[in-house]
């Protein structure tokens, strides 16, 4: 049973006007098996949630806490977050030239376990992989996300979702971009991880399409760097239905 | 000093010098560069050992060979050896006057191997001068592989002459100790229909400068000039390349990859390419891309083209450079790889793909080891 803790987390970012806050005062707490979904406005600070929890350098944590089952995870490298049992799903991944899907999943691998893969079982184990996601096992042999669609990028993001098997995973708007049929696999590739492995997912995204597929324990709305609202799925379509202007107006009063 | 004068102009009209620019196998005809000139501006003069002004040789160079069957090597003095070389600056003129011992290798006409050649240098300590002719014959092929290893300081010059129909591949590598300083120019000369397809792998020293300049003695000829640099902890590699295209229907690629990290690095890539009135039909492409590891380290890429004439194929040239990119490695971090290996990660990626034409097993061995062992260097 694993926990991330997030508690008054606040973020800034430093831009040409001086420091600009994000984030302020987030909480919220994941627990494996469970899946918390996150729907908010553009620009209310989603994806800074993720990528502060994930430790990327642009953003500074002035105040607040990011435990995981007790650990602090903001005193941890972002090497040592991902070993810790942390997985990022980008909304937008990078693309890198020159290194090969498969050198890329088996280095992670390598350090996430401890030791290499043996190369005819890890061979097994990626194409297995990569049928259940519907990606052709070419792609082993392409760079990671150059010249991928949109839709190809995502799958590939679920792709080590699952060879990695984290504890808390943290998925931006993974479902944007997907056609119905990818969406259906891309959603199965969610269900088995949380049931193979137990694994406890915040899933952000703008639509209630995916909460069909994956079933969402927990709803909670984001507006304007913090959490306004915390529901069950009639949460998500009531948001679909009228929008977020009833919580814009409670942010703005409080 | 007004005879040297009548003889550059003379080389103006004879020779493959730029128009603006002289070839001459005499020093006197160069002044000894200050580094405020065009061609020094870059180079740090005072690291190279007075090899641009007055430094004597103190010994001769050592040509360690190992031939592929069939190519013949012979080490020969001055007044043995026959050479057209006309050098294009104030070292490589020196160079060229005072070698004692060149090594000439012969590729028979017809001679065909997939074997490779090694000439391996040695750099003892203290100033030495060489030069090497590599002459392939009528419809050979073969593949040659000059390395530079050593702690001294050298002028070491290079002719490579494809004759009708050859082709060859030839493989510069530059790995010497940190101290080791290397000023070359090499001169390609390809004939009708002849192919020489040249890498430069520049990884360890502290100055390296690089000269090489293509021109073709028959149309249909094709030269590919490749290079790849990584300077580290203060190095200095610079490129100067020229290609001079004088016969109608040639082709010429010109790509060179580098990386500079750390306080001081400095690289420099500078690409000529004329294409001459007479040189109809060329097809040509110039390019270099740059990786810059972190703010101390600097790129200089000065790519050029100079056509006159309205008929060429095509021509095309390009210059990048960039830093390593922070999404980068923390798209490699999230998942789990630590810094230095998702910093390996991205530069060898940089870097991949450039000894891809070399397919030699043992060559591409070789040459991955050597840049796998300055990218683990670049991290500490
Ligand atoms: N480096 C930065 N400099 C300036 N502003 C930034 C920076 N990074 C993020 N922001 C701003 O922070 C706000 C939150 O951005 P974020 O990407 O977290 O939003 P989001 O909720 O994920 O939006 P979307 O639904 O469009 O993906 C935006 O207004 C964005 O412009
Ligand atoms: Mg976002």
């Amino acid at each position: 049973m694993s926990e991330l803790v997030i508690k008054d987390l606040h973020v800034t970012v430093e831009t040409d006007d001086g420091t600009k806050e994000i984030l302020r005062g987030v909480d919220l707490t994941i627990t494996s098996g469970q899946t918390h979904a996150i729907m908010g406005p553009n620009g209310s600070g989603k994806s800074t949630l993720a990528y502060a929890v994930a430790g990327h350098p642009k953003y500074t944590i002035p105040s607040g806490s990011v435990t995981l089952d007790g650990a602090d995870v903001l005193d941890m490298s972002v090497d040592e977050r991902a070993k810790a049992g942390l997985f990022l799903a980008m909304q937008y991944p990078v693309e890198i030239p020159g290194v090969s899907v498969s050198n890329f999943l088996r280095s992670s691998l390598t350090a996430l376990r401890g030791e290499a893969p043996k190369l005819r079982e890890w061979i097994k184990e990626m194409n297995e992989a990569m049928k259940e996601i519907g990606m052709d096992p070419t792609f082993s042999e392409r760079n990671v996300n150059e010249g991928f669609s949109g839709g190809e990028k995502k799958r590939h993001e679920i792709l080590q979702l699952e060879l990695m098997k984290p504890k808390i995973a943290i998925l931006d708007e993974t479902d944007s971009g997907l056609d119905v049929d990818a969406l259906r696999i891309v959603s199965e590739g969610i269900n088995r991880t949380v049931e193979r492995n137990n694994t406890g997912v915040l899933l952000i995204t703008h639509y209630t399409r995916i909460l069909r597929y994956v079933k969402p324990d927990k709803v909670s709305v984001f507006v304007d760097g913090r959490v306004v609202a915390t529901g069950g799925q009639e949460l998500a379509e009531e948001l679909e239905a009228n929008g977020y202007v009833k919580f814009s107006k409670a942010t703005a009063g409080a | 000093m007004s005879s040297a004068l009548q003889e550059k102009e003379i080389l103006f009209k004879s020779t493959d010098a730029r128009p603006d620019r002289i070839a001459s196998s005499n020093p006197d005809d160069f002044l000894v560069p200050n580094g405020r000139e065009e061609e020094w501006r870059y180079t740090p003069l005072k690291r190279v050992g007075n090899l641009h002004n007055d430094a004597k040789a103190e010994q001769d160079i050592n040509y360690e060979i190992v031939a592929a069957s069939g190519i013949t090597h012979s080490i020969l003095s001055r007044d043995e050896v026959k050479t057209k070389f006309l050098a294009t600056d104030r070292i490589s003129s020196r160079t060229q006057s005072l070698w004692n011992k060149a090594l000439v290798i012969d590729i028979p006409q017809e001679l065909e191997t997939k074997d490779l050649t090694w000439i391996k240098i040695d750099i003892k300590s203290g100033v030495q001068y060489g030069h090497i002719i590599i002459n392939a014959k009528a419809h050979s092929k073969a593949t040659i592989i000059l390395e530079h290893v050593g702690e001294g300081i050298a002028g070491i010059n290079c002719e490579i002459i494809a004759d009708v129909n050859s082709s060859i591949d030839f493989i510069t590598v530059y790995d010497l100790a940190r101290k080791g300083v290397i000023v070359s120019e090499h001169q390609f000369v390809i004939n009708k229909d002849a192919n020489i397809r040249s890498l430069v792998v520049q990884l360890g020293g502290d100055v390296v400068r690089y000269v090489p300049r293509a021109k073709f003695s028959g149309n249909h000829g094709a030269v590919e000039l490749l290079g790849v640099f990584l300077a580290t902890n203060g190095q200095f590699f610079e490129n100067r390349v020229f290609v001079d295209h004088n016969m109608k229907d040639c082709k010429s690629n010109v790509l060179y990859r580098g990386g500079a990290q750390g306080e001081g690095s400095h690289t420099v890539w500078v690409g000529d390419v004329l294409i001459r009135k007479i040189a109809t039909g060329t097809n040509t492409y110039e390019m270099n891309r740059n990786l810059l590891l972190d703010d101390g380290a600097r790129a200089d890429s000065v790519p050029n083209l100079e056509i006159e004439t309205g008929e060429v194929e095509k021509a095309g040239h390009a210059s990048v450079t960039g830093r390593l990119d922070d999404d980068q490695l923390f798209y490699l971090m999230s998942r789990g790889i630590d810094e230095p290996t998702a910093r390996q990660l991205v530069i060898e990626g940089f870097f991949s793909g450039i000894f891809g034409e070399f397919t030699h097993p043992e060559l591409k061995e070789r040459l991955n080891e050597r840049l796998n062992a300055a990218i683990e260097r670049s991290h500490k």
